[in-house]
């Protein structure tokens, strides 16, 4: 089966193989993972970067750079014309801003992110999952979870934060699964087209909320930046997308991934009901650890010559950060294949390090613990039904299509 | 008593609030702008424990400094 997003493996690509991590392109990283230099298609020289703590030290470097350069370390061949547009948008995302504007962009969302913000939403969050699951209920097993909470939970969670009305909620969460990938293996015609519905309706939730300001995160990101001048119309649909389609496939994945986890490890399912309160927040940093070998890798280019352990990162040279390596790194992690909810892995690298350390973290952590505690207490005999193989893949796309559990 | 000492550094905040997360008795977010705040800069016992590993291992943006202890 092919996919025509799939990236040609010119170089390392996402780690994006579960149940096996470690791609043949993960064989370029030599055993004891010291840093191992590549080069990119472009011919520009770049550093794999698997050990825990190297990549923490590298990340929280100010040394390196997200934005655009003639030397990034970009994975795959690409045509001018994508390297011109992605370096026309990324003036416009906070993603691919070096400090010091990263940081006034970013502090124009942070408020609407901390922890207090995030568990204000708490009791709607569990609202919703309660609806999901009378409806799971009502239905009867067997049913694929992913269809009926873990995509459509954080699509509504997300609406709510951006105040998109009841009535334009089906724009937002038709396009997305395709942007996405997570029902099918949609074609790159259909998510140009669903790329461009949603940047359409974008475009006029702004506008909206431009003229009429609304007290949600969406409103307040609008309206302290209309304060300024760093952001155009174009710009604020740029960064609308971007806080909005960011998490979405990393919550959805997390809570089918998490769940299917835990059934998995009786034992410490058991343990987790025992004493939720001691262990959820474990619990939670543990399925991040263990999974954060299912995202993109992180690149960064070098503005100055950065040396570390012996090696000289040169000016211009790129980094290449395998944080699902990190996180099973043997020197931090004892056992690090095994998932383990006792262990502590508060320092896990799922939400990245550095500046750029994922904005959306306490609202993705609150809707993972609900869902784990709203599942297993309402359904007691939880059970995948497709032992086999329960998370299908989709091309090595999103990690969870499909994850059809009784009860 | 441990003669340890925490500081923080706001410039280089980020607001990720893992510091509260591991420790919410010696750091809180601020409502306004979500930057940290020091709510205890002599933290004494499992919380001087916290504090070492937040700001060792934890804090992303490397914006809390530990001397002393």
């Amino acid at each position: 089966m092919t996919d025509a997003m799939e990236i040609p493996a010119t170089c390392p690509v996402a780690p994006r193989g579960w149940p096996n991590p470690l791609l043949a392109e993960y064989d370029q990283v030599p055993a004891g993972r010291p840093l191992t230099q590549v080069t990119m298609p472009s011919g520009s020289k770049a550093w794999l970067v698997s050990q825990h703590d190297h990549i923490q030290r590298l990340l929280a470097d100010d040394r390196f750079s997200v934005e655009p350069h003639p030397t990034f370390p970009i994975r795959f061949p690409a045509p001018q014309e994508l390297l011109d547009m992605i370096a026309r948008d990324s003036k416009n995302l906070l993603v691919t801003m070096d400090p010091p504007r990263h940081t006034r962009v970013r502090q124009m969302a942070l408020p609407d992110f901390t922890i207090k913000a995030a568990e204000k939403l708490r009791p709607r969050v569990q609202e919703l999952i309660d609806g999901y699951l009378d409806r799971m209920e009502a239905a009867g097993g067997p049913l694929d979870l992913v269809q009926a909470l873990a995509l459509p939970l954080p699509a509504q969670v997300i609406c709510e934060m951006a105040g998109i009305p009841e009535a334009e909620r089906d724009v937002f969460t038709r396009n997305a699964a395709i942007m996405v990938g997570t029902r099918h293996s949609y074609t790159m015609d259909e998510k140009m087209a669903a790329n461009n519905e949603l940047m359409e309706y974008f475009a006029t939730l702004v506008t909206e909320k431009q003229k009429n300001p609304t007290d949600d995160m969406l409103g307040n990101f609008i309206t302290r930046a209309g304060r300024t001048d760093e952001f155009d119309h174009h710009g604020l649909t740029l960064m609308t997308k971007m806080l909005l389609l960011a998490g979405y496939e990393f919550i959805v994945n997390r809570i089918a991934l998490g769940t299917q986890t835990l059934l998995d490890h009786p034992d410490q399912l058991k343990a987790l009901q025992a004493d939720p309160a001691g262990l959820m927040p474990k619990t939670v940093n543990e399925v991040l650890r263990h999974f954060s070998i299912v995202d993109e890798i992180i690149a960064r280019v070098a503005l100055a010559d950065v040396e570390i352990d012996g090696v000289t990162i040169k000016e211009g040279e790129g980094i290449l950060v395998l944080k699902g390596l990190g996180d099973r790194d043997p020197a931090k992690y004892t056992d690090p294949d095994a998932f383990d909810i006792h262990r502590d892995s508060r320092d896990h690298l799922a939400f990245g390090y550095g500046v750029h350390q994922c904005l959306g973290q306490h609202v993705a952590r609150l809707m993972m613990e609900l869902c784990f505690t709203s599942l297993f207490t309402r359904f007691p005999g939880l059970h995948v039904v497709e032992s086999d193989e329960p998370i299908e893949l989709v091309d090595g796309l999103p990690p969870v299509h499909k994850l059809v559990v009784g009860w | 008593m441990s003669g340890m000492r925490v500081s923080v550094d706001r410039d280089r905040c980020i607001g990720a609030g893992l510091c509260v997360m591991s420790a919410p008795s010696v750091f809180d977010q601020e409502d306004d702008t979500g930057l940290v705040v020091l709510l205890d800069d002599r933290p004494a016992g499992v919380d001087s424990e916290h504090a070492r590993k937040i700001a060792e291992h934890i804090c992303p943006s490397k914006a809390i400094r530990i001397t002393g202890g």
